[in-house]
């Protein structure tokens, strides 16, 4: 009888899913990009080492967002959820770029592109992790910039750029990164 | 067992040696082989464990990262590993993300989500090993990986370490065999010259033949006790040599003594024959002359004259008496009467007739009298002498004597019982001897051998005679009688003489 319960139970379930509307139901292609980005950046932390942060340890892990996104509530959910690099989590919105050089990872929205310079010039040599998901970003000095491919998220890997920041990446990270060097500035 | 019972002592050594040996090459090896194989095994697993632990630690990007393209890539290295066929990658859910299977004709892997590898670090199925590993990363858990590992070499390695063990094992055999056959001539080679000296001693008969000892163990120690139960049984023979000569030479003495014996008895038979029937003839012409005398003098002699006269016959006629006694005593062995068949009661009718009882006095022949085949002559002479003694000795005109017979399986037991004065006790054996009588010789006729005849005949018969009696309440003789005539002759031949069956027969006849 158990069984029979169960099974009954699952056909209302689906009964019930199927009366919600469509769009409700299924996540929006954006949002389904944003939390495979925020998984991924989570990730990132897990298989790269910033220095000095043995001796930290209590502070909070600090993600700050500079421009506007939709990413930006992925993130703070992230950070709600669960602790980042066993620290808790912490993220910013700047919108100018006061307080950059205070974040462990700085996620540079598409609409800041324009500040692209100034911000990578206060980051530039600085053990911060700078993301971005702008074609090109890498080119021009950010160190992790996604790159969808087909229906599958990649990222690119500035190694000069790495090399500088003084941040120690995985080869683990590296192995699956598309590599790419800067190219010089205009 | 039983069939190493039959075997020679030669082949029962070799085979308890081998066996011996051969046991403990076998125990050893095989030993040796399930620890090769268990070792191999869990090498084998060391092995496969490292390589899951190495491509999971590989895969733990791509699996963070979701790219399965790298996951394939990896797993695709292990084709340079010929061992691994197949390499599974699943996700933190569980669900699979990568695979890698080697192509080979007839491969066949169990599904690697197989139930039976679930909760198993490694796990023998069919012709692989299954290894599976988490794969763990900053301590988070990324997934696992689950590597097929095919046992070909493991097999053939341990194919080979048998191969290799069985072929030393029979070498072994072979060695310990070899060494067997050899080691065994120390102990079988005392024992079967032994065995040798043994026959060679039944066969010959010879005791002066001796082992020669080798060693100081139990087998010289049974070569001790041989050779000196092999000098026992010499000086018993010896011994018993010595006593066989002593005892042929006291037998050539009994029988020569035995030979005498004879001579000097038919010696005396024929004296007394002789004599008895040489004094017969002169007595004849007294009893004669004196008869003549006292018919012609019949009427003239008077008083003391007459008395003598009469004295004198009576004495001649008793001394005739006692020649013929003596002269039938010694018939009875000299003369042999021919067996007849025996009417027992007509005979006793007969016998009583002859005595002629008086009047008044009794003859009893008791029922049952047989019928036998017998000397006809001798028992008659003997119930002739034993019916006329019961008769002549009575005190009484009125007296009884009783004939009886009895069955006692081969003979008759005849008894002659009379109520007459009877005989004292001391005299039973005294009556049988020859000349022996117990009434004064003047009052009653007598002779004396009556009773040593009836003796003598019985004996003859192979048969004995008793008698039972008390003073004043009468006598009873009983004698046994064969119921077929037996072989009169004294049986028994000389007790020290069982080379020659020999009998000494006392010769019974003169001819």
């Amino acid at each position: 009888m158990v069984f029979l319960t169960r099974r009954c139970c699952w056909v209302l379930a689906a009964l019930a899913l199927a009366l919600v509307p469509a769009d409700a139901r299924a996540d929006t292609e954006e949002e389904i990009e944003n939390r495979l980005k925020t998984e991924f950046i989570e990730r990132f932390t897990q298989f790269i080492e910033w220095p000095g942060a043995d001796a930290d340890k209590t502070g909070p892990f600090v993600i700050g967002v500079y421009g506007r996104t939709s990413l930006a509530r992925g993130l703070r959910d992230l950070a709600r959820r669960q602790r980042i690099k066993d620290r808790p989590g912490r993220v910013l919105q700047l919108d100018d770029p006061q307080g950059i050089t205070d974040c462990h990872v700085l996620f540079i929205a598409e609409s800041a592109a324009a500040d692209l310079p100034e911000v990578l010039a206060l980051t530039d040599g600085q053990p911060i992790l700078t993301i971005g998901d702008t074609p090109g970003f890498a080119r021009r000095g950010v160190l992790i910039n996604f790159a969808r491919e087909s229906d599958r998220l990649r990222f690119e890997v500035n190694t000069r750029a790495v090399e500088r920041s003084g941040l120690r990446f995985s080869s683990r990270l590296l192995r699956l990164a598309t590599l790419v060097g800067s190219e010089p500035e205009p | 067992m039983k069939l190493l019972r039959d075997l020679s002592i030669r082949s029962k050594l070799i085979v308890v040696i081998s066996a011996a040996a051969v046991l403990a090459v076998v125990l050893g090896f095989a030993t040796v082989v399930v620890r090769d194989v268990t070792t191999l095994r869990r090498e084998m697993v060391r092995q496969t464990q490292l390589v899951a632990r190495l491509t999971g630690d590989y895969s733990v990007s791509a699996l963070a990262f979701h790219d399965r393209q790298a996951a394939d890539e990896t797993l695709s290295k292990l084709q340079w590993m010929e061992e691994i066929d197949g390499a599974y990658l699943f996700d933190a859910e569980g669900e699979p993300f990568a695979a890698y299977e080697r192509f080979a004709e007839g491969l066949k892997l169990p599904a690697a989500d197989d139930p039976a590898l679930r909760g198993r670090d490694s796990l023998f199925v069919g012709d692989h090993l299954f290894i599976t590993q988490p794969i763990d990363f900053q301590g988070e858990h990324y997934g696992r990986i689950v590597i097929a590992a095919s046992t070909r070499e493991l097999r053939s390695e341990i194919r080979g370490a048998l191969t290799t063990l069985g072929g030393l094992v029979a070498i072994l055999i072979v060695l310990s065999v070899g060494i067997a056959y050899r080691l065994q001539r120390v102990i079988s080679r005392p024992i079967l010259e032994l065995a040798g000296v043994a026959r060679r001693v039944s066969g010959t008969g010879d005791y002066s033949i001796r082992a020669r000892r080798q060693g100081s163990d139990e087998i010289g120690a049974l070569y001790d006790a041989w050779n000196d139960m092999l000098s026992q049984i010499e000086r018993r023979n010896e011994e018993r040599q010595r006593y066989e000569e002593v005892l042929q030479r006291t037998n050539r003495k009994l029988e020569r003594y035995t030979r005498e014996l004879e001579r000097s008895n038919r010696e005396l038979d024929q004296f007394a024959y002789v004599v008895s029937h040489d004094l017969k003839a002169p007595l004849r012409g007294i009893i004669n002359v004196s008869n003549w005398l006292e018919e012609d003098l019949a009427g003239s002699l008077q008083g003391d004259n007459l008395r003598q006269l009469q004295l004198l016959r009576n004495r001649t006629e008793r001394m005739e008496a006692l020649i013929d006694g003596i002269l039938e005593y010694s018939r009875v062995m000299r003369v042999k009467p021919e067996p007849a068949e025996v009417d027992v009661r007509e005979l006793l009718e007969e016998v009583v007739e002859d005595v002629g009882p008086p009047p008044g006095f009794e003859v009893r022949i008791g029922d049952g009298m047989p019928t036998l085949v017998t000397q006809r002559v001798r028992l008659q002479q003997v119930l002739t002498n034993l019916i006329g003694n019961g008769v002549k000795y009575h005190d009484r005109a009125n007296g009884r004597v009783e004939v009886e017979v009895r069955d006692r399986g081969e003979t008759y037991e005849f008894s002659v019982a009379d109520d007459g004065p009877g005989i004292p006790e001391d005299c039973h054996e005294k009556i049988f001897r020859i000349f022996q009588t117990l009434v004064p010789r003047d009052t009653q006729e007598s002779t004396g051998i009556g009773l040593a005849i009836v003796k003598k005949i019985v004996e003859e018969q192979g048969g004995k005679i008793t008698v039972e009696s008390r003073e004043g309440r009468g006598s009873t003789f009983r004698f046994t009688w064969p119921k077929t005539t037996a072989t009169p002759v004294l049986e028994g031949g000389l007790p020290f003489r069982p080379q020659k069956s020999g009998r000494y027969v006392i010769p019974s006849r003169i001819h």
